[in-house]
């Protein structure tokens, strides 16, 4: 009868407790299958690294050239330096996008001396209206004869007419990167277009392109309701660092970069020592090592950049930012947060995931779907960056005066993290959805290639990443509680939020 | 394993080619062969398509399911029913599994579903482990075949199609679009209008009940499946969840002509505050298989759909500093496509935006397109062919693109051929008659005095027009 009864309770255990499947053995397995056993790494003489993960199935390549250098290394008053060079990387090099670089040469200079005397005059004497309006239109003329001493945009046609797929580029904070897709045959041409825009590239059309970016901003922040909170977020967050301070630029710093910064910049961080490709697809190593020496190689060797970031000091009081607009409201809260491997930032992930992932975490639950207050939230994480960052809650409130309830609520479940840790069956579903997303991630060869030279490069070791889903997997419920309450305090939060014009008077 | 390269070699290397890298076209650039994957194609007695592609290369499992039918029958009174049906097949339960039990298996076996639609389909989505094929596919195929449409979830999807609808309000560019497509389509059309929030909240559970029981049949159904599986084995597990289900053998509602409600050649202004002007201008264009389609294809790349190889990019951003992002083309749509071109440029630069982008399109009108133009877009699409099989999930979702516009299975068979086969001429014609420049709308938001100030100059009358997106919540 007992043995019955223990029969039928487990029964009952199963059925209301779907069984979870995957442990920690299987993140581990497939991490090995899949990548340790067949990624392959080489570093040239001058410091540039590679990685390489042969996926024969299809004979094409993804690859990604990263450099480590983003928006936290430009100097103070450059902001947007990062993001410039890298919309410049697709204006040609020495041998690219000219009809005849030396007939170019002079009218290049020209140029560069006209626009950095108009910057620094519209900066240091806008009252002077005659003066810029002559010397715009001497730049104008000046680029009216560059224009006809150029081929437009070849450097992307040549890309384009190999069949290239996803060329792209993306500044970020920590990072800069060069995407592209190609069918397997290009590899060499790939080395040597990338070679060469690493190498030579040359500052055409900067101040065209200026313009460009200018547009860009307007488009992604200044025109946008939830990109504006995002930047006023951000540099209510931070007062020291730099990750306080937009990557496409305050538009006062974009209006006063010139192409001298630009080359600057891109002489200080773009040296092989600075940067990592990484290949997915049907490439064969040999083939790799030889195009990789015979172009990446000719790069001359440099010293790493010296940096000298300054840290965020501790934040000790609440900060609030608050934007009125007629727009979808909106809610973020933020903390700083440890960066892996230190204490607590894996527990974190772990709290992120507990809050947030799918329709049945905890303040899905009760914000979504139990008391209706909000759409949707997210929590972000970015415990995988080059210097400590933030934890963030982002709600989509329903009604924008809610949001003072919402972040109430948000705050009470953080707290309950440490009142009543996770239990052992949100742990499970955790772990499993660690192990499905490892694998969504890497099925895809331009995301998987990123990754690996993310790694490599900003955290120092392609492997990092098992080991960081290896460490998450340990995690325990206590470590979670203790993580809340160590590092998301209600007193060192900063709170942004976005509220329509019924607001504008509370 | 790590490798170091000779520093000696390097060295060499440097010195020999520092000044000398080859020029891009003097690469050699061996031809590749490959086969392509094709998909097993089954059709059951019920009239449902399957479509499945092995690929052990991971263990997952992908599922999509296309119902041939979408927000283009809406009936007139009851818009967005088609995406709440859609939303709470996914999210509201089914006769035998509360929600909540649905939310739990999903989060718990980390499976991903989703619903959305589009103007003549509905697509489900679902994405898990292959561990977990025994429980996700029964899942879906219980979802799909005998939803709950528990009620207790309807206020809650409808406030979460509500909420991704207010939040198109903040995107401009999505806001001149989609006053376009009321403008080409006619203000009530199905396609051209996003549902309101209090129509969204006049559906009840018995018009979702009803328009599943209507047009959710087996025979306008297909199934895409690729993944980690026996295709002998996924054959009779599709077979034992879908074999049983029958149509309801009810009558299909047509589908409504667009009905076009714009003066041409005026300039519809929505009025937002900011800094910008987002553009899009057009007219409509054809059904995606018409006799024009390879040339339509060829010009768009040439006029606005290639990046910087486009005459769009080259000109507007490239030349003048105008805009990020500039581009432009025919869009292979149902019911009729539209030919249509966006741009988002400082107020100051909208006008002239505008002009550039006229200029383009009466040259291409007029003179055939140059001999290196129309040799870049087909070699770029003929080196690029083989990211049409890249993975078998782009493979299956290819196909069903295909198969939903009108086209055969064998689309990409003859595909390269028909493209070689156009010529500047040939694009030249196809420009004549598809693109009437007397019929061309622009749409501009921004903020409406400081935009018609700025259009006076363009000469065409300016008329302001009201949000066509749903207003803030009530």
């Amino acid at each position: 009868m007992w043995k019955n009864f223990k029969w039928k309770l487990l029964t009952v255990l199963l059925l209301v407790l779907p069984p979870v499947s995957a442990g920690q053995s299987d993140l581990k397995q497939f991490f090995d299958r899949e990548l340790t056993s067949r990624v392959e790494t080489f570093t040239l003489d001058n410091g540039l690294q590679f990685l390489l993960l042969r996926q024969p199935e299809i004979p094409v390549f993804s690859a990604v050239v990263l450099v480590k250098a983003g928006g936290v290394d430009e100097p103070r008053g450059k902001s947007g330096i990062a993001h410039m060079f890298e919309h410049m990387a697709f204006k040609g090099t020495t041998s690219v996008g000219t009809v005849d670089f030396e007939l170019e040469k002079p009218a290049l200079e020209r140029i560069e001396r006209l626009g950095y005397d108009l910057t620094r005059l519209r900066k240091d004497h806008p009252e002077n209206t005659e003066q810029i309006a002559n010397l715009s239109a001497e730049l104008k003329t000046a680029q009216q004869t560059h224009d006809t001493l150029i081929r437009n945009n070849e450097f992307s046609q040549i890309y384009d007419r190999s069949g290239a797929r996803f060329m792209n580029a993306m500044t970020g904070p920590d990072q800069t990167m060069y995407i592209v897709k190609l069918p397997k045959n290009r590899l060499e041409l790939w080395a040597r277009m990338e070679t060469d825009r690493l190498m030579n590239p040359v500052f055409r059309q900067f101040y065209q392109e200026r313009e460009v970016i200018m547009e860009e901003r307007r488009m992604g922040v200044d025109n946008s309701p939830s990109g504006q909170l995002w930047e006023e977020f951000q540099a209510a967050a931070y007062t020291a660092h730099p990750y306080g301070d937009p990557v496409i630029g305050w538009m006062s710093d974009i209006q006063g970069l010139t192409i001298e910064d630009a080359r600057a910049f891109h002489a200080t961080y773009y040296v092989p020592s600075n940067i990592a490709v990484a290949v997915v697809g049907d490439i064969e190593l040999q083939e790799l090592k030889q195009v990789a020496l015979r172009y990446f190689g000719i790069i001359p060797a440099a010293p790493e950049p010296r940096r000298n970031i300054p840290d965020e000091p501790e934040q000790v009081t609440e900060r609030r930012v608050k934007l009125v607009r007629d727009a979808k409201p909106a809610l973020m809260m933020g903390w700083h947060a440890p960066k892996y491997p230190s204490d607590g930032a894996c527990a974190l992930e772990v709290a992120a995931r507990v809050l947030a992932q799918g329709r049945t975490s905890r303040l899905y639950k009760r914000l979504v779907m139990d008391e209706k207050l909000a759409s949707g939230v997210s929590v972000g994480n970015f415990n995988l960056a080059r210097y400590p960052a933030l934890f963030t809650v982002q709600v989509d409130p329903v009604r924008g005066e809610d949001w003072q309830r919402i972040r109430d609520a948000v705050l009470e479940e953080i707290a309950r993290l440490s009142s009543d840790p996770p239990s052992d069956r949100e742990l499970l579903k955790m772990k499993k959805s660690i192990v499905a997303e490892f694998l969504r991630s890497i099925e895809r060869s331009m995301f998987l290639a990123i990754q690996l030279a993310y790694y490599e490069k900003i955290m120092g070791n392609w492997q990092i990443m098992g080991r960081y889903l290896s460490d998450i997997e340990a995690v325990t419920a206590q470590q979670v509680a203790d993580a809340a309450a160590t590092y998301l305090k209600p007193g060192h939060c900063t709170t942004g939020v976005l509220v329509g014009g019924e607001e504008k008077n509370r | 394993m790590k490798t170091s390269i000779p520093i000696l070699l390097i060295a060499v290397s440097g010195l020999c080619m520092a000044q000398t890298l080859p020029a891009p076209d003097q690469i050699a650039c061996e031809p590749i062969e490959f086969n392509p994957l094709h998909p097993a194609h089954i059709t059951f007695s019920n009239g449902l398509d399957m479509w499945m592609l092995e690929d052990k290369s991971l263990p997952l499992l992908s599922v999509v399911v296309n119902v041939g039918v979408g927000h283009e029958m809406d009936p007139e009174e009851r818009f967005g029913l088609a995406e709440m049906t859609a939303q709470m097949i996914v999210q509201g339960g089914s006769k035998s599994k509360s929600p909540n039990t649905v939310d739990d298996l999903v989060d718990t076996h980390a499976i991903r579903l989703s619903a959305g639609c589009d103007a003549r389909g509905t697509q489900i989505r679902l994405w898990c482990m292959s561990q977990d094929t025994e429980t996700a596919l029964p899942l879906l195929a219980e979802l799909l075949r005998t939803p709950g449409f528990d009620s207790s979830r309807k206020e809650f999807v409808r406030e979460s199609i509500a909420a991704q609808i207010r939040q198109l309000r903040d995107y401009p560019f999505f806001e001149a679009f989609q006053t376009l497509t009321s403008l080409l389509y006619g203000n009530n059309h199905p396609v051209a209008r996003l549902p309101s929030e209090t129509e969204l909240g006049q559906v009840t559970r018995d018009d979702m009940v009803t328009f599943h029981h209507i047009y959710y049949q087996p025979d306008i159904t297909r199934i895409g499946i690729v993944g980690d599986f026996d295709r002998a084995d996924m054959r009779r597990r599709i077979e034992t969840l879908f074999g049983s289900w029958k149509g309801s053998a009810g009558e299909l509602m047509q589908p409504r002509p667009a009905g076009p409600d714009y003066r041409p050649n005026h300039v519809y202004i929505v009025d937002k505050p900011g800094t910008q002007a987002a553009l899009a201008i057009g007219h409509l264009g054809l059904p995606p298989k018409n006799p024009h389609h390879y040339n339509l294809e060829l010009f768009s790349r040439i006029f606005g759909s290639s990046g910087f190889s486009s005459r769009l990019m080259q000109k507007v951003r490239t030349e003048h500093g105008y805009a990020y992002t500039v581009f432009g083309g025919f869009k292979d749509e149902l019911p009729v496509g539209k030919f249509e071109i966006g741009c988002q440029t400082q107020i100051a630069t909208a006008a002239d935006a505008v002009r550039v982008v006229l200029d383009i399109l009466s040259d291409m009108r007029t003179r055939p397109a140059t001999e290196p133009e129309l040799d870049q877009a087909k070699t770029a699409i003929e080196n690029s062919f083989i990211f049409n099989f890249e993975r078998p999930a782009f493979i299956i979702e290819r196909l069903f693109h295909h198969l939903d516009m009108g086209f055969k299975a064998d689309y990409l068979d003859t595909y390269l051929e028909r493209i070689r086969n156009v010529t500047p001429e040939s694009i030249l014609r196809t420009a004549s008659a598809a693109i009437d420049p007397d019929k061309l709308v622009v749409v501009a938001v921004g903020p409406q005095e400081a935009l018609t100030a700025e259009f006076a100059e363009l000469g065409w009358p300016v008329v302001t027009v009201k949000d066509v997106i749903s207003t803030p919540v009530q």
